[in-house]
């Protein structure tokens, strides 16, 4: 299905923002989900903070990843 | 001394042992540990073998203001947790959710049956959308004053300029309240995220919220997004979704 055509046929107005796209998979995996605390991990502190700075810097994060054409592809769903 | 931890991406839940498709996962082989039964589905825990000279704490805390390397773990992360999307619950883990091994990684999601039990029930057969709304600066923003003869006119104008722009706010507010709670009926449950949080593009945040949809109930929240955002497009209001995600959002108590 041509998903991408027909959307942007639809409006501009359900925006489809890729640049936002990486960003979105740092703010899901970092700042929610579960739960576990690997014992690994348990010192790794401030995962907020990581968040935090690594959103202060989305457009840089957008050039240095290329590798995610799947998350663009299913936004414009 | 052994050389690798378990990193757990989810658990996914599902009548048959689900195929792994997706096998690079932030390092290592994906591969999946059995859980027992959560009602009538069998549980595995989803996971990899990752060398802990680069996912120890003390690499991982190095590592973390190296943008593109979390970034690329982050991607890696939620592919693998996104590859199990059509299995019949999937409860996400964390970025760097890592325990010494196999054992204690089970014996960790044993302790918390009754959590994960919990989180599985409520996400079966469903699936989370986010949906943002901006204001277009430029579309909402009050005309400037015009250029006034007197300072009475001047100061008139700068108030009609104030009074606008609280206008503005207050039926930004209405808006979004009801957009929430008219997409919240298609939902089963959401969440809004006190805006402010993401930098965004294109002016103000007025709502970032997380809604668990029925997947049989997708395509109608869809419908009512689209919808509602060619209504409000013309007074400046922009509206995007994203998705579908596991459910972040909502695996959480």
């Amino acid at each position: 299905m041509p998903r991408g055509i027909k959307r942007r046929a639809v409006a501009d107005a359900v925006l489809d923002e890729p640049e936002t796209s990486v960003l979105d998979v740092l703010d899901h995996v970092l700042t929610k989900g579960v739960m576990a605390t690997g014992d690994v991990t348990l010192g790794v502190a401030g995962v907020d903070l990581i968040y935090l700075r690594l959103s202060a810097l989305l457009c840089a994060t957008d050039r240095v990843m290329p590798a995610a054409p799947r998350r663009r592809a299913r936004s414009r769903r | 001394m052994k050389s690798t931890g378990t990193y757990v991406y989810c658990v996914v839940a599902a009548e048959r042992r689900p195929a792994v498709t997706r096998t690079r996962g932030v390092a290592g082989t994906v591969r999946l540990i059995e859980q027992g039964r959560a009602a009538a589905l069998k549980k595995w825990l989803v996971v990899s073998d990752v060398p802990l000279d680069r996912f120890g704490e003390a690499a991982i805390n190095a590592k973390l203001s190296d943008l593109e390397w979390v970034s690329r773990a982050a991607v890696a992360h939620e592919a693998v947790v996104e590859s199990f999307s059509n299995a019949a619950a999937v409860v996400p883990m964390k970025l760097f959710t890592i325990f010494t091994d196999d054992d204690r990684a089970t014996a960790n999601f044993r302790a918390q049956g009754e959590v994960v039990d919990a989180a599985i029930k409520r996400v079966r057969d469903r699936i989370e959308l986010g949906v943002r709304v901006t204001l277009d600066g430029a579309r909402s923003q009050a005309p400037p004053p015009r250029r006034a003869s007197t300072g009475a006119a001047y100061l008139a104008g700068k108030k009609s300029q104030r009074d606008r722009a609280v206008e503005l706010a207050r039926n930004a507010r209405e808006v979004v309240a009801e957009l929430y709670d008219q997409l919240s009926t298609v939902a089963s449950d959401a969440i809004r995220r006190p805006a402010s949080e993401l930098p965004i593009k294109g002016g103000p945040l007025l709502l970032d919220a997380a809604f668990l949809v029925p997947r049989t109930a997708t395509a109608r929240f869809r419908k009512v997004v689209e919808r509602r955002a060619k209504e409000l497009e013309p007074g400046g209001y922009r509206i995007a979704l994203t998705g579908p995600w596991p459910p972040y959002s909502f695996v959480r108590d």
